[in-house]
């Protein structure tokens, strides 16, 4: 049953999407976060896509997979003045909020969605192409 | 002839074989996607589309069976209506 790789494909893509979805979600919960169990402030995540390679007949590939979600230090991080807060710095009256940038998530879960979607599509293609194929002893 | 018939044999054994194998196969596709709804609705997978996927993938092989059991069904219906 080669013919239902494709699907195995599309459905590894449909995993590892959600997973980014997930993270983006994480991102957009945590943007005003200033406590983690490590300590300091949320540090947005990414996640790192990584293709799985499988010989099959004739081409080389398998989907994709999500290798490790990585943390964002670089992003440089909000700082508001509130003396008043807990997690104040003392010295300066500056509270350090976490590096997630609201717009940039709503765009990579905009991102996310059509990958998703794509995958579907392609999905649904391979379906109707099974379903052609087997029109054909009609 | 008798080479012959024999060969003739093993090859209709053969296509038996591979039929049963085949409907091992769907059935085989079919226990997985009932088992993927199983965990499904017990919680054990949060993935809707691997169950949604498989459910097809059993869809498709079912209708690819039926398609297959036509043919051997018109070829019987063809050697019956052969005139002796």
């Amino acid at each position: 049953m080669a013919f239902f790789s494709s699907f195995q494909i599309t459905a590894s893509a449909l995993t590892a999407h959600r997973l980014w979805l997930d993270t983006i979600v994480d991102n957009i919960a945590n943007a005003n976060t200033t406590r983690t169990p490590a300590g300091g402030t949320y540090n947005r995540k990414d996640v790192i896509f990584e293709e799985i390679l499988e010989a099959k007949a004739g081409f080389k590939g398998g989907g994709v997979r999500v290798s490790q979600i990585v943390e964002d230090t670089k992003t440089p991080y909000r700082y508001v003045f509130n003396p008043n807060h807990p997690d104040a710095d003392p010295n300066t009256g500056l509270v350090k909020y976490p590096n997630v940038n609201i717009n940039d998530e709503i765009v990579n879960l905009l991102a996310a969605q059509r990958a998703y979607e794509a995958n579907v599509t392609v999905f649904n293609t391979a379906k109707a192409m099974y379903a052609k194929a087997l029109e054909l002893s009609r | 002839m008798l080479l012959n018939n024999s060969a003739q044999s093993t090859k209709t054994l053969d296509f038996e074989k591979k039929l049963a194998e085949a409907l091992d196969k769907v059935n085989e596709k079919q226990l997985k996607a009932e088992q993927a709804t199983q965990d499904f609705l017990a919680g054990k997978v949060d993935d809707i589309h691997q169950v949604l996927i498989l459910a097809q993938e059993a869809k498709l092989s079912l209708e690819l069976a039926v398609e297959v059991r036509n043919k051997i069904v018109e070829a019987y219906q063809e050697i019956s209506r052969m005139q002796i």
